[in-house]
């Protein structure tokens, strides 16, 4: 979806499509941030309530449905709650750079989009299947709190859909940054959140990182696949936020990725089946049992690699000059890397 | 339109389901349970849960100090297991209660068994919120000389005694209710906690195991002046996670048992006392701990 590649131009410059998005959605930010203003109702804790109220009464079924720590792992993908994680569990996630599967994944929302809207297709036409994806993918972002990395990736996949739609061309590091700059307008205090760097940095990855891994040459058979390149991608432009945060990484992680990611789509599209069937107990507790053995399987690996303990490094908590250092060594490497291929084309 | 539906599901999702299938099938078979009784004394830290299981049957006596039980629910329910028959909580301390609030919420109780005595924190009236506000779990408070036949066993309820539960409470309805089905819950009081404790016995065969919650010394003497046939038992949980005060050097004689488990975990108490290990050990009684071994599992 993001497969095409940026030229390096600044964002927005190109094409009036750009402009007319970014109006709009300084616009939309405008109107929303007035709106409670202009009423003076705590319009936002009214509905975070009510958010919440769904959220839970969803995970408080998905739990029933399964042990633990199987079940928190189907909420926590699906839903992506953390909070009912077992701390055990979490952090063997943790120890294995597994975290970011279960703290709401803007990735949840690329699959789910992908296949409902083949399955939408099958009954409207293209454009107008648009609006019911539009509205499933933002009742989902209602479902998982509006967690940063789903907002993220709703906005990006509703401009990549609405691109595609109207025969724009997409470029996948403009909308990352129009999806980045509308979140930060809307609420400035998420430069500091976990979540919003760790997925803004991900998909970072797979935009500028993900092209020069593949054309390498380094890797062969199975490390040459989509799954593992993409993993160690975004794992290479998360590297300095996990180190900063956490102080500690697993050398590993990018093959524990690569042993449990497969498992995701699958567990995904299962678990919002379960989630929309949940008040069908039977129904429910049969489709659970059909996922559980990849939960399992899940569960296993993780616990297995966060008992070997000679891949984890720990590392003092790095501060930001650190990563800013990072990123700009890793900038250069890629705009290097990339001035090799295309000379290498010529 | 359902025929272009179908049309999409390709052969590789079909495969891929069948295959998922069999191995829920395989993991459901390999995960029944034996006929045989399990007794398991979880490792939740400085508190109490015992898993007493038959075949699908399983009463769980308390639940910890926090969600640890599940990972030992997890560990030796079969997974598609989701009702527990009887969850008994001895009494309301957050060392044997919180954990209960994680398994109401994951898993159907048939009964609740707890005394009408209550706690003030809010946890403990979360948690009664929570388990009355389930229509499919009854509530009922034992009292001495009831007995529970259960997958086979017989549970016989040897504490508190009814009349002394009223006197301690200051009320009568708990004596006055005595015909009646009704049962309370959380009434409050400033006498000690633990000697309200749910004290069973528990009777499998020949087998015969005691499960004491937290009522030590402070009220054993009642206990054995209300039972006086009890005898030499094979299992005894040692009351208050080993407390100096845990046993009246009487009440142990009299038991007598072959192993005694001390669910206990770090804390600043003192728990479990060292005298009080040796005592049981000069008297030939082998003595396990959570603390040390994690979960300790016993078939009979």
């Amino acid at each position: 979806m993001f497969g095409k590649q940026s030229k390096t131009r600044l964002p927005f410059t190109e094409t009036r499509f750009g402009y007319k998005i970014l109006v709009l959605l300084i616009l939309l930010v405008l109107i929303f941030r007035l709106i409670p203003i202009i009423s003076q109702k705590p319009a936002e804790t009214a509905s975070k309530n009510e958010q919440n109220r769904i959220q839970k009464a969803l995970e408080d079924k998905l739990l029933s449905f399964l042990p633990s720590p199987e079940g928190e792992l189907l909420a926590g993908v699906v839903l992506g709650s953390k909070k009912s994680l077992p701390q055990s569990f979490y952090n063997q996630l943790r120890q294995t750079g597994t975290i970011h599967i279960v703290v709401a994944s803007g990735m949840n929302v690329v699959m789910l989009a992908g296949s409902i809207f083949d399955f939408l297709v099958i009954w409207f036409k293209r454009k107008v299947a648009l609006i019911p994806l539009f509205v499933l993918i933002w009742f989902y972002a209602f479902l998982t709190g509006f967690e940063a990395p789903i907002v993220r990736a709703s906005i990006m996949l509703s401009l990549v859909f609405l691109a595609q739609e109207f025969g724009r061309p997409t470029d996948a590091a403009r909308i990352l940054a129009i999806s980045g700059l509308t979140m930060i307008l809307i609420d400035p205090v998420l430069v500091f959140s976990l979540s919003f760097q760790l997925s803004f940095a991900s998909t970072a990855g797979l935009v500028f990182v993900l092209p020069v891994i593949k054309k390498s040459k380094a890797f062969k058979g199975i490390f040459r696949s989509e799954d593992f390149s993409s993993t160690l991608a975004a794992q290479i432009a998360t590297l300095p936020i996990i180190i900063g945060n956490f102080g500690e990484y697993n050398l590993a992680s990018p093959l524990i990725n690569f042993l449990v990611l497969w498992t995701i789509p699958i567990i995904l599209k299962f678990g919002l089946v379960i989630t929309t069937l949940s008040f069908i107990r039977p129904v429910g507790l049969l489709l659970s049992y059909l996922v559980y053995p990849l939960l399992r399987y899940f569960v296993l690996v993780v616990s297995f690699f966060s008992g070997i303990k000679i891949f984890q490094v720990w590392t003092p908590k790095t501060g930001f000059w650190w990563g800013v250092g990072y990123y700009l060594v890793l900038g250069y490497w890629i705009i290097g890397q990339k001035n090799r291929f295309e000379k290498g084309r010529s | 339109m359902f025929e272009v539906f179908f049309s999409k599901i390709k052969v590789k999702q079909g495969i891929g389901l069948l295959a998922l299938i069999t191995v829920s099938i395989w993991l459901a078979f390999f995960s029944f349970p034996s006929q045989k009784l399990e007794i398991v004394f979880c490792d939740v830290g400085q508190g109490d849960a015992i898993i007493i299981q038959k075949g699908f049957n399983q009463m769980l006596i308390d639940g910890g100090p926090n969600q640890k039980v599940l990972e030992c629910l997890a560990n030796n329910l079969p997974f598609f297991d989701r009702t527990i028959e009887i969850v008994a909580l001895t009494h309301p301390q957050a060392d044997h209660l919180t954990g209960i609030d994680f398994v109401i919420d994951r898993y159907s109780v048939d009964y609740f068994l707890s005394g009408p005595e209550g706690n003030e924190s809010t946890g403990y009236k979360k948690l009664i919120e929570k388990i009355k506000s389930r229509k499919q779990t009854k509530i009922h408070n034992p009292y001495l000389g009831e007995k529970i036949e259960f997958a086979g066993m017989e549970i016989y309820s040897l504490w508190p005694e009814r009349s002394w539960v009223a006197q301690k409470l200051g009320t009568d309805f708990i004596a006055s209710d005595y015909t009646k089905e009704e049962s309370v819950l959380g009434v409050s009081t400033t006498a000690d906690l633990n000697e309200f404790s749910l004290v069973f016995l528990l009777k499998y065969g020949g087998f015969q195991a005691l499960f004491t919650g937290d009522a030590d010394s402070g009220i054993q003497d009642e206990i054995l002046l209300a039972n006086d046939s009890l005898n030499q038992i094979d299992i005894l949980k040692v009351p208050h996670h080993g407390a100096k005060s845990a046993l009246l050097p009487g009440f142990l004689e009299i038991l007598n048992p072959q192993i005694a488990v001390i669910s206990v975990g770090k804390n600043s108490y003192g728990h479990p006392s060292g005298e009080l290990i040796k005592k049981m050990e000069e008297l030939g009684i082998k003595v396990r701990r959570t603390d040390l071994e994690g979960e300790i599992k016993l078939t009979i």
